[in-house]
């Protein structure tokens, strides 16, 4: 038993005891200009300004922490349907923006920006209309196990001639729950809901973007495109329970939320699932995010939306 | 008397015609001399022996059975009979009728005055097969190795051509092929895994084999099926004079062999066993330390076993039949059991992965110049994940969740292959074989069970099994064109029928020879190769997840084209130095696609994969010496390999993972006397190509939102950055004693003597400060440092 002990020892010892860590260097590669931004038609035009960093730390300095530096000033020019609106201005915290100024459905947005001796960079996106319902509804469902639930159904008609790209998010608000008072409080709490809608099986695989059979979230939205449904009427649905909430209120209000979405943003949300999906994986080489940003790196896309509102009262 | 003078004169003429037409029907009519060439001691077949006429400079080698068939003109004859390691012997024989001749070589190692000669090592300056390299068992088993486990595949990754992966593993990549490449035969039958414990170990237990023969180009055209490499490992055949037990004990694993006859010179066996036994020895400290987490009953472990076995009988000169069988096996395993008053827990996880492989051989002679081998073959490649977990309480079913995953491949396989001498100049093989594949890429199965279900959940997802049918046909022939030149011509054609789509393929291969001396050939190579099957793979260390998947409607058969060009010279005392250069071009390989991996991998695996290209190019050089008391060889290459697809690193050509700028090695055997031998080994490569980030940014869109990951990396292009370079130097000592009931042997060893901190993966971490995460550390895991080993091995006479 001792000598077995012994050996069972050396031996994990042996297996075990080899690993070192070596620090390695890789060179500085030229700074680039980021710039993000999400232009819709309900909000100002904010675009996030930032630079590359140096990735790697010299061994020496481990210990030694660089400060940080993707701070910088730029000057932003903000053009529609190729007509210049104006220099964005910096309000704090590389965030630029261009004072009362609201997009508009239908028009195409150039930005153009510049910083010491980085490199120039610009990005387009075109901020396309937002897709009516057709129809929605809601329908009450009461499960075989008991379980309360309700499904919705709605209906979207495609446009004809282009490929369009779409996100939809839903969230749901209702008194939040206290646990140490064991009751609802005045407070709202509101949860985003990961739906899966209902799309055909084969609306589900999209085989020209995405070689990850699921669907694609970004930002909690869930994003989909019209390979199966181009020009067509579309039906969607997706079903919703109860048992969702730890503590479901008597009453929720809940809100879906359609966007018509720029594909760079599409795009971009795919590549984020891939990006995830090699994060730290041995097993698979890494990917870059997407960027529209030309010459640069980042996103600036945009979407316009459409809301429904409805309100669950639960039944117990 | 003029008229007289002129019949005479006629009849004389006429008379010198007829005698000469006589002799030269005598002399031009030609014989075949054929048999088989074994060893004296044990009686197992040689297989590429030299039989050699060195008045009409003629030749041929043993085939894998051992026989030979030499057509030569009737006359005097010169016949050299040599093996490297062996006592060549001469035959001079006065050649009047087709003749038997079956002969035993003496190995040098039963000699005690050992004579060299030089006709022994001078099989690759005649023999037309460029890039070709044969290694025995036993110089395989001289070679220093990781824990003292002899490993018949890191062998081979020490001659140039063939580039290791990852440290410590396996896997061969041959002239910037991928694993998959590579025809892996087990006395004839594919092996699709060979690869224990993650790969740091082979399949081949190296006390069970006869030879192994490498070939990286001009292939003969009774190859085909893989682009880059073929390796045609050989099983002993079994001691057919006496009975003899083989075995070792050392760190990772003990082995065991026995052979011997069954019915002396008739039927013989061997069995070769292999097995480790960590988990054996580790299950005290898992029980007790699962005893102090409150989880008594519970055990763990891991093991790896292999079991070789052969057999084969004679029926006459003319008949004999080999059944053999391979079976090993990989196993990971835990089981948790806890318990709390009246509730239970029980959970078991598995992991396992094997391959089995049988062949039954049948040959026979039909004249001394009509050899045939018919064979049928069972190969099958299975891995299986599972976990089984149920809890109870108060005997009463709570909840169960049981998943298992389960891949592979399987093939059944009928072939017939002929040796066919229809005149001195030529030797003809031709041969047709039939493969019916099943292949598996992976299917899944849920169960679960909980308290008050109705019924059970019970799912089976997946990809369905999918049926290949293979045919090949071959025909070549080895033309020996006067003294000096010689070409070896062929065609091998393959028809692959998957789900209603058939793919063609007509493969011809040239390969040429030119004797500028008796010590001095140049060689040059045409092939062109086809491949149906593939392996989905992005592990590097060859993990059992690895998917093999055949050519389907969208996955077409992946080709290649190879030109090589080589010289050979043998110097005095065994030495032979050659030199090389290829160039092959690759089609239709598959990847991954960007972001995918196995574990994204389901019952669209097949929109899974992105298509490419390849090249590769480069020289090799290779001074070995094969003869006397310092053995081994110099090998040293120059090479270049890269991919391109579409989707992958922007359509650029990038560098393949293996890619590898200078590949050195050097394998130096030295024998003191009967009871001490050393063994040394150094490696030297260009560091492995990895893909690493170049820089960061922090993405926001708005005011106070952040998306998650908020630290961006950005990667220039893939395996843009090398590795460090990588080296290691390997020593090794044998202590021989000769014993009552045989020989004893404890070896001694040290794997990376100088402790070289090698590159075995790399990481990168954030590094945090009050301020956020402002960089990266990239660090480099080393994980073998000095390794010593310690191994007894035992030869009961």
């Amino acid at each position: 038993m001792k000598s077995r002990l012994v050996l069972s020892i050396m031996l994990i010892f042996s297996l075990t005891a080899c690993e070192k860590f070596i620090y390695v260097h890789i060179e500085e590669s030229d700074r680039l200009l980021v710039l993000s931004g999400l232009i819709n038609p309900d909000s100002l035009v904010h675009i996030h300004v930032s630079r590359s960093q140096q990735l790697s730390l010299r061994p020496e300095d481990s210990g030694r922490p660089p400060k940080r530096d993707t701070m910088i000033i730029a000057d932003l020019l903000l053009y529609e349907q190729e007509q210049l609106i104006g220099k964005m201005e910096h309000i704090g915290k590389s965030y630029y923006s261009l004072p009362e100024f609201f997009p508009s459905e239908g028009n195409t947005y150039r930005i153009e920006a510049t910083s010491g001796e980085m490199k120039p960079v610009s990005v387009e996106t075109i901020l396309l209309p937002a897709i009516p319902f057709n129809s929605f509804d809601t329908i009450r469902l009461f499960h075989d196990d008991g379980r309360e639930g309700f499904s919705v159904k709605m209906q979207i008609t495609d446009p004809v001639g282009q490929e369009n790209y779409y996100a939809m998010k839903v969230t749901a608000v209702q008194r939040k729950w206290d646990r140490n008072l064991e009751d609802f409080t005045d407070e709202q709490r509101i949860n985003y809901l990961h739906v899966s809608l209902n799309r055909g099986n084969e609306a589900a695989i999209d085989n020209i973007f995405l070689d990850i059979n699921s669907d694609v979230y970004l930002d909690r939205k869930l994003f989909f495109r019209d390979q199966f449904f181009d020009g067509k009427d579309f039906d969607m649905s997706f079903e919703f329970n109860k048992s969702y909430f730890y503590k479901p209120a008597d009453t929720t209000h809940f809100q879906v939320e359609l966007e018509h979405i720029d594909k760079s943003y599409y795009l971009y949300a795919i590549s984020q699932q891939k990006y995830r999906n090699t994060e730290d994986n041995p097993f698979t080489e890494p990917v870059n995010l997407y960027s529209n940003v030309k010459e640069g790196l980042g996103l600036v896309s945009s979407y316009s939306s459409t809301r429904k509102n409805f309100t669950v009262i639960w039944t117990k | 008397m003029t008229s007289l003078k002129t019949n005479s004169r006629q009849r004389l003429i006429l008379f010198t015609i007829l005698l000469g037409l006589q002799v030269s029907i005598l002399y031009g009519q030609k014989f075949s001399i054929s048999g088989t060439i074994e060893d004296k001691q044990s009686g197992e077949r040689l297989i590429g022996a030299n039989i050699y006429d060195s008045l009409t400079y003629r030749g041929v080698s043993s085939n894998n059975f051992g026989f030979y068939s030499l057509t030569l003109p009737g006359g005097l004859i010169r016949l050299i009979y040599s093996y490297v390691g062996y006592q060549p012997r001469v035959i001079n024989l006065d050649l009047k009728k087709d003749t038997v001749i079956n002969i035993s070589l003496e190995s040098f190692t039963n000699i005690s005055e050992v004579i060299i000669r030089a006709d022994a090592a001078k099989s690759a300056v005649r023999s037309n097969q460029i890039s070709m390299t044969e290694l025995s068992g036993a110089s395989i088993n001289k070679i220093p190795v990781l824990l003292g486990e002899v490993d018949v595949l890191k062998a081979l990754q020490l001659l140039p051509g063939v580039q290791s992966g990852t440290e410590g593993t396996s896997g061969i990549y041959v002239r910037g092929g991928g694993p998959d490449q590579n025809l892996i035969l087990l006395d004839g039958v594919p092996v699709y895994n060979v690869n224990h414990l993650f790969g740091f170990f082979s399949v081949f237990n190296s006390d069970a084999i006869q030879t192994v023969k490498l070939i990286k180009g001009g292939f003969p055209a009774r190859y085909g099926g893989r682009l880059s490499s073929v390796l045609d490992i050989r099983l002993k055949d079994g001691n057919n004079k006496k009975f003899e037990v083989d075995g070792s004990v050392g760190i990772i694993a003990s082995r065991l062999t026995v052979q011997g006859p069954i019915k002396e010179g008739k039927t013989s066996y061997i069995v070769s066993a292999r097995r480790t036994y960590a988990d054996i020895l580790a299950q005290p400290l898992i029980r007790y330390a699962a005893s102090k987490s409150g989880q008594a009953g519970s055990s763990g472990g891991y093991y790896f076993y292999d079991l070789t076995a052969k057999i084969n009988h004679r029926f006459s000169d003319r008949s004999r039949l080999y059944l053999s069988a391979y079976s090993g096996k990989d196993k990971a395993y835990i089981h948790i059991k806890e318990k709390q008053n009246d509730y239970r827990h029980r959970e078991n996880l598995g992991l396992s992965w094997g391959n089995l492989t049988t062949a039954l051989r049948w040959n026979y002679v039909f004249s001394p110049r009509l050899f045939s081998n018919t064979t049928l073959t069972y190969s099958k490649y299975n891995f299986i994940t599972s976990m089984d977990m149920t809890e109870t309480e108060e005997y009463t079913l709570q909840n169960r969740l049981a998943f298992s995953y389960d891949s592979g491949i399987r093939d059944l396989a009928a072939k017939i292959d002929f040796d066919y001498q229809p005149a001195p100049s030529h030797s003809v093989k031709f041969g047709y074989g039939h493969i019916a594949h099943q292949f598996k890429p992976g299917v899944s199965v849920y169960q679960m069970e909980e308290e008050g279900m109705a019924s059970p959940l019970d799912t089976t997802y997946g990809n369905k099994n999918i049926h290949a049918q293979e045919l090949d046909a071959y025909v070549e022939d080895d033309w020996q064109i006067g003294t000096r030149f010689k070409v070896n011509g062929g065609l091998h054609g393959s028809a692959f029928h998957v789900q209603d789509s058939t793919y063609w393929s007509f493969q011809p291969r040239l390969s040429a020879l030119f004797m500028i001396s008796e010590n001095w050939s140049v060689k040059a190579a045409y092939s062109h190769m086809s491949q149906n099957i593939h392996l989905v793979s992005n592990s590097t260390i060859g993990l059992p997840t690895d998917l093999w998947v055949p050519s389907t409607a969208l996955i077409k058969p992946q080709k290649s084209i190879q030109y090589a060009l080589g010289t050979v010279y043998d110097f005095p005392k065994g030495i032979e130095v050659s030199l090389e250069g290829y160039f092959k071009s690759m089609n239709n390989l598959i990847e991954y696609k960007e972001g995918s991996s196995f574990f994204s991998i389901n019952d669209d695996w097949e929109n899974k994969l992105e298509f490419g290209r390849g090249i590769s190019y480069g020289g090799e050089l290779l001074i070995r010496k094969k003869m006397g008391k310092t053995t081994g060889w110099i090998g040293y290459t120059l090479s270049r390999t890269e991919r391109k697809f579409e989707n992958i690193s922007f359509g650029e050509w990038f560098p393949y993972r293996y890619d590898r700028r200078h590949d050195i090695s050097i394998v130096l055997n030295h024998k003191f006397n009967d009871k001490i031998d050393i063994g040394l080994t150094w490696v030297y490569g260009t560091g492995n190509a990895v893909t690493l980030p170049v820089m960061m940014y922090t993405r926001e869109f708005w005011p106070g939102h952040s998306l998650y990951p908020n630290q961006i990396m950005v990667y220039e292009g893939r395996n843009s950055y090398r590795m460090p370079a990588y080296h290691r130097l390997d020593l090794g000592i044998n202590l021989h004693k000769e014993k009552k009931w045989g020989i004893r042997t404890w070896s001694f060893g040290a794997y990376n003597a100088y402790s070289r901190q090698n590159p075995f993966f790399m990481t990168q971490s954030p590094v945090h400060t009050q301020e956020g995460d402002v960089g990266i550390l990239f660090r480099q895991y080393s994980i073998f440092p000095i390794i010593p080993s310690v191994s007894y091995s035992f030869k009961i006479k």
